[in-house]
């Protein structure tokens, strides 16, 4: 008898996207699609109970698989999977797609299942199964995400290939021990999950597919997208490389480089995905850190930023779905039509950019008091210039250039009510997460480590306004002279131009060289072959030279100057 | 509450008929006043409440200056929208710079005009 508590409840929500997919009933359908991640959620809440649980475990070839570890680090993550899960269900009610809501049950899954994957091959299993269900999100976005997807495809499958490969170097190492737990730069294969992981979770140079795939996918395909891939990929590095020094730089230039991107960017969803790589250097920072108050503050800051973020993500995706576009240059003016949508980003928003009662406000602190308690002067100063930067040119610069800018003439109606139920819930989240009175302490009791940190002191809260004010002030002045650049059509060029514009132009040119190359082979082939063909012609044809009489004399000369040199060898040699 | 005297609200969503005076190029005008209070409201908060744990450099000597995360943000803001059109120059293209994989527009069925 199997007991079905030792299943890994993300395979459930596994199989109800392999049974979406067979159900060609929307409302059957959707109502898997809603209550799937809820299942999950409450499976993990009667397996769990404060202490580690390691179930599932299966024997094959000689290798222990523990497909279930469920413990203080994962259970944030699988919690947060599951309501997001179910929040993304909601939001993608209005949209009639087998495809969709399939696959998305099995990306929120397959994430649920990796988190708590207590193997390095299990968690190889989910990583990849991620990538493979998530790209047909990407997909559904139209013909001009094809290539995106296939270009998500490669560098998804790319990482999976690097972990399984860093995975059985380690285990060779550790006696064929897959055990996922801490692995530390020093261990054999460390390098290869390092870049594996750093690939999904946006590092320097490897984030390129987020900002590629991320605008062109669907719209409901967006906002899941956003929830699961990269917070996956922190969930491993916090379990695999917390404390590694390398980490708090890598996370410096991540939240660093997006800035000006953000700034420069006009499609709000790129934007946002700007920002998360951003949020996602806040994260890897902890990561480095490692202190037990850091790994608190990543794993909060993770949970604030799916649910803030999201909400971001499904306000731009309702004014998208009204309007057909998510470019800056083109909107304006939406609270006259959407105000409620409009309300909600402000929620979004204030909860991103650390504002005292809103989500990050306590999650995002608990990194910064960990830098300071361990004197990291430079990459707080780091986060702090990055938290008011991305104020100016996310926070602000998304709901205001949407909803409150040039109005542009759009006169549409509200967000369907499927939206806003999940726009609404995200943003209750957001404010309760953060409130006062027992919602961060909520929270804070399912951070990994037990704290007794307060984000409200007077200090931390008038110092925080502080930022804002200081941005929002320099916003609205830059505006007024005109020194704030405007929003305009563009394309922002990052490093992904050397695959997709200059590495694609060597592989056009390549293929012009060789098909022009192949031109002239065949060309001197063909000459090649009629000139030796003449030439054996001209010698063994009936006409030819051989067939011809040769003079009689001829033969003898040739045979008398042979035996002279015979003859000269011989008496040389005698 | 101020609402625009010269646009028709008709095509207004009921709920945003309320708010429409934050369209209103007076509130707009007049808006500035709240960083701008808030940004001086705060900062003398910082004398009453101050840093805990300033970093060095919001330091003059023993003394951590009270608005020391106001001034921050304003200043590093300003430093990058004012770098912003000077890194355009590099980093921005012409939309179709990737052929076949431009954003969508607007739906043009959805739009009646441009702004009011």
């Amino acid at each position: 008898m199997i007991d079905l508590l030792q299943i890994n409840p993300g395979l459930w929500v596994i199989l109800a996207g392999l049974i979406a997919a067979l159900i060609p009933v929307n409302a059957v359908r959707k109502a898997l699609v809603v209550l799937a991640p809820l299942l999950a959620g409450a499976l993990i809440f009667s397996i769990y109970d404060s202490q580690e649980v390691l179930a599932g475990q299966i024997e094959i070839y000689g290798i222990t698989l523990t497909t279930l570890r469920i413990d203080n680090l994962s259970i944030i993550w699988a919690y947060l999977f599951c309501l997001a899960g179910f929040i993304n269900g909601i939001y993608a009610l209005h949209e009639r797609s087998l495809v969709t809501d399939a696959t998305a049950l099995i990306y929120t899954g397959a994430a649920i299942a990796g988190v708590l994957a207590g193997d390095l091959l299990t968690l190889f299993v989910f990583w990849e199964l991620t990538a493979i269900a998530s790209v047909f999100l990407v997909w559904r976005g139209g013909d001009h995400a094809y290539g995106a997807g296939i270009r998500y495809l490669v560098i998804q499958v790319l990482s999976g290939v690097l972990l399984l490969a860093g995975a059985v170097t380690y285990a060779a190492s550790q006696g064929g021990d897959f055990t996922f737990g801490y692995i530390g730069l020093d261990a054999s294969g460390a390098w290869l999950l390092l870049i594996a992981m750093g690939i999904k979770a946006g590092f320097p140079f490897l984030h390129m597919w987020m900002q590629d795939s991320y605008p062109k996918a669907s719209i409901t395909g967006t906002v899941i997208l956003a929830s699961f891939t990269t917070k996956f990929a922190i969930y491993a590095l916090a379990r695999a490389f917390p404390g590694t020094d390398l980490l708090i730089w890598i996370g410096c230039v991540m939240v660093l480089f997006p800035i000006i991107f953000a700034a420069l960017e006009n499609d709000n969803r790129r934007n946002l995905a700007y920002s998360i790589n951003s949020q996602l250097g806040f994260m890897v920072i902890g990561i480095g850190i490692g202190t037990t108050i850091a790994i608190n503050g990543v794993a909060g800051h993770v949970f604030a930023n799916v649910i803030a973020k999201g909400l971001l993500f499904m306000s731009v995706g309702a004014v998208m779905y009204r309007t057909g576009t998510a470019k800056a240059s083109e909107l304006g003016g939406l609270f006259k039509s959407m105000p409620y949508t409009s309300a909600l980003c402000l929620v979004g928003a204030g909860s991103l950019a650390a504002v005292p009662l809103f989500a990050a406000f306590v999650t995002k602190s608990l990194i910064f008091y960990a830098a300071i308690k361990t004197g990291q002067w430079i990459p707080f100063t780091i986060m702090l210039f990055g938290t008011a930067a991305m104020i100016g040119v996310t926070e602000i610069r998304v709901p205001v250039s949407t909803f409150f800018g040039k109005d542009r003439g759009h006169r549409v109606e509200e967000a369907p009510w499927n939206m806003l139920v999940a726009m609404s819930l995200a943003a209750v989240i957001c404010v309760f997460i953060a409130w006062p009175f027992g919602g961060y302490s909520l929270l804070y009791s399912l951070l990994p480590n037990p704290t007794d940190y307060n984000p409200y002191t007077g200090d931390h809260v008038v110092f925080q306004f502080q930022l804002l004010f200081g941005v929002m002030l320099a916003y609205v002045l830059l505006k007024r002279f005109g020194l704030l650049r405007q929003d305009r059509k563009a394309e922002i060029v990052d490093a992904d131009v050397i695959y997709r514009r200059w590495g694609k132009g060597i592989a056009i040119w390549a293929d012009a060289m060789w098909t022009r190359l192949g031109a002239n082979v065949m060309n001197w082939r063909a000459s090649g072959q009629a000139s030796i063909g003449r030439r054996l012609s001209q010698a063994f044809s009936p006409a030819g030279s051989l067939s011809q009489a040769a003079p009689s004399g001829l033969p003898a000369v040739l045979t008398a100057g042979l035996l002279l040199l015979v003859l000269v060898v011989a008496y040389l040699a005698g | 509450m101020t609402t625009p005297t010269t646009e028709d609200m008709s095509d207004y969503h009921p709920t945003a008929k309320r708010f429409a005076f934050l369209g209103s190029e007076k509130t707009k005008r007049a808006f500035i006043w709240v960083p701008l209070i808030g940004f001086l409201l705060t900062s003398l908060l910082g004398i009453i409440y101050p840093q805990k744990y300033p970093a060095p450099w919001e330091k003059i000597g023993d003394f951590a200056v009270p608005a020391s995360w106001a001034i921050f943000g304003l200043v590093m803001f300003a430093v990058v929208a004012l770098l912003t059109p000077l890194l355009a120059k590099i980093f921005v293209k012409a939309e179709g710079y990737y052929p076949g994989e431009s954003l969508p527009d607007a739906a043009e069925t959805e739009i009646e005009g441009e702004g009011a």
